[in-house]
């Protein structure tokens, strides 16, 4: 336990030099595995370990004892049990077990002027019950199967905050960012897309009612600006989650009116409050490199695409660059090709700091021979070894 | 953010004088948090 402890002082040491600006010891990284991978990787059944997270810890233990990483390796999933309590359309399970999100309408166009003029009463009255029909019922009866779907949240919220808690005390992963100091939210144009809007919706509505697209994002920023602050906002120890999703879909002169505004407005309010934002960069933004560095300095931004050399150029002397290596290599490489692509990045990337070796996006599932599981451990120990400064 | 179903302390105090004289310094952090916490369910549930 003692020696636990003193890794997680190094490591959390390693994330605040990263995060302030100065040149770590040496370069931190992440192993990025979804729990649905973990499950797999351990042996056990997705769907009955998503419903009942009796193996969760056991889980939790053997991808902790296999995969080298400086911050817990598994990300958080979403547990089945208060989508099925609240009937749900927009996150369903599949036949295999994995949660997915079919592409769903929660707002109709005609809900604009209702949602702008209050984003939150909107979503309670008319996109909830939409798209929870267990919530369009009486009033009594919506009470009811709302407060158990909000527990059965908590109730697999704490179990996994507890086993993260327990391997981190285990296996000296890193402190930051901190519980108390962690939160998501979305960028506003994205939250209308997503549940809201569709796809299809918001594409269709940048044409037929730009204004009101506009004043929808401007209406819900605040509500994402509260949904991104922590209990204790912290630029060092904290970190905001902000997937992009999506800003590749849309032309620059449409990303420049609709998208960009209200999410500058968003990042900007969450470092002025104090909290440092961890963007996940999804699909390819080098067409808007230039927007992303006028964020706040030291913002986090793992990319999914794009040419890391170019990026950290125009980047790297500002913001913390994450991402980039392929877990497509991972899949169909040889060990050999997975290690020169991880040393490959490290060349381009660790210069000047600033840097966290992470995957381009998490790991999903297992292959039937195991490639992927084996040529990671294989990257992720090269890279323990060799990012020293 | 203005709401019908989002409750800030001040707005729950001038709703509640019976308040008045208790421990304000214990009972605002608490109820906040639950008022919170709904808040972070209901938008999770739209992310």
């Amino acid at each position: 336990m003692a020696d636990a402890a003193k890794l997680t002082a190094e490591k959390t040491q390693l994330f605040r030099d990263v995060k302030t600006g100065k040149i770590p010891k040496r370069v931190p990284f992440n192993a990025a595995l979804t729990l649905e991978f973990a499950i797999e990787y351990a042996g056990y059944d997705v769907k009955r370990s998503l419903w009942d997270t009796e193996n969760i810890e056991a889980v939790y233990d053997r991808i902790c004892r296999d995969f080298p990483s400086d911050l817990f390796p598994i990300r958080a999933p979403r547990f089945p049990s208060f989508y099925q309590i609240l009937g749900s359309r927009p996150i369903v399970m599949s036949s295999s077990g994995f949660m997915q999100h079919p592409d769903v309408e929660g707002m109709s166009a005609d809900d604009y002027d209702a949602f702008i003029a209050s984003p939150y009463d909107c979503l309670l009255e008319t996109i909830l019950p939409r798209l929870y029909p267990e919530l369009d019922a009486p009033p009594a009866q919506r009470a009811l199967v709302f407060a158990k779907a909000m527990r059965a949240y908590q109730d697999e919220t704490n179990t996994l905050v507890q086993m993260k808690a327990k391997m981190t005390a285990k296996y000296g992963y890193s402190t930051i960012p901190a519980g108390q100091s962690s939160a998501m939210t979305e960028a506003p144009y994205d939250f209308l897309a997503d549940f809201l809007r569709g796809f299809r919706g918001i594409s269709s509505d940048i044409r037929r009612r730009p204004e009101k697209v506009i004043a929808a994002c401007e209406a819900v920023t605040p509500l994402l600006i509260k949904k991104g602050l922590p209990p204790v906002p912290d630029l060092v120890d904290g970190q905001t989650f902000i997937p992009l999703h999506m800003a590749p879909y849309m032309r620059e002169k449409d990303f420049e009116k609709f998208y960009w505004p209200s999410f500058k407005k968003l990042v900007e309010a969450l470092h002025e409050h104090g909290q440092c934002v961890s963007l996940f960069v999804e699909q390819d933004w080098t067409r808007f490199l230039d927007y992303l560095l006028d964020l706040p300095e030291n913002t986090i931004m793992r990319f999914e695409y794009g040419d890391p050399k170019t990026i950290k150029q125009k980047l790297g002397h500002k913001h913390v660059l994450s991402g980039f290596y392929p877990a497509t290599l991972l899949q169909t490489g040889t060990k050999e090709q997975c290690i020169d692509k991880a040393k490959e990045l490290l060349e381009i990337l660790a210069p000047g700091g600033r840097y966290i070796f992470d995957f381009d996006k998490n790991l999903l599932t297992v292959d039937a021979d195991g490639l992927l599981a084996r040529n990671s451990i294989a990257v992720l120990e090269y890279v323990s070894l060799n990012g020293n400064y | 953010m203005r709401s019908k179903y989002y409750t800030s302390w001040e707005e729950y105090k001038e709703k509640h004088p019976e308040l008045a004289d208790k421990p304000e310094e214990v009972i605002a952090p608490k109820i906040q948090k639950y008022e919170d916490m709904v808040f972070n369910f209901v938008l999770d549930l739209v992310m």
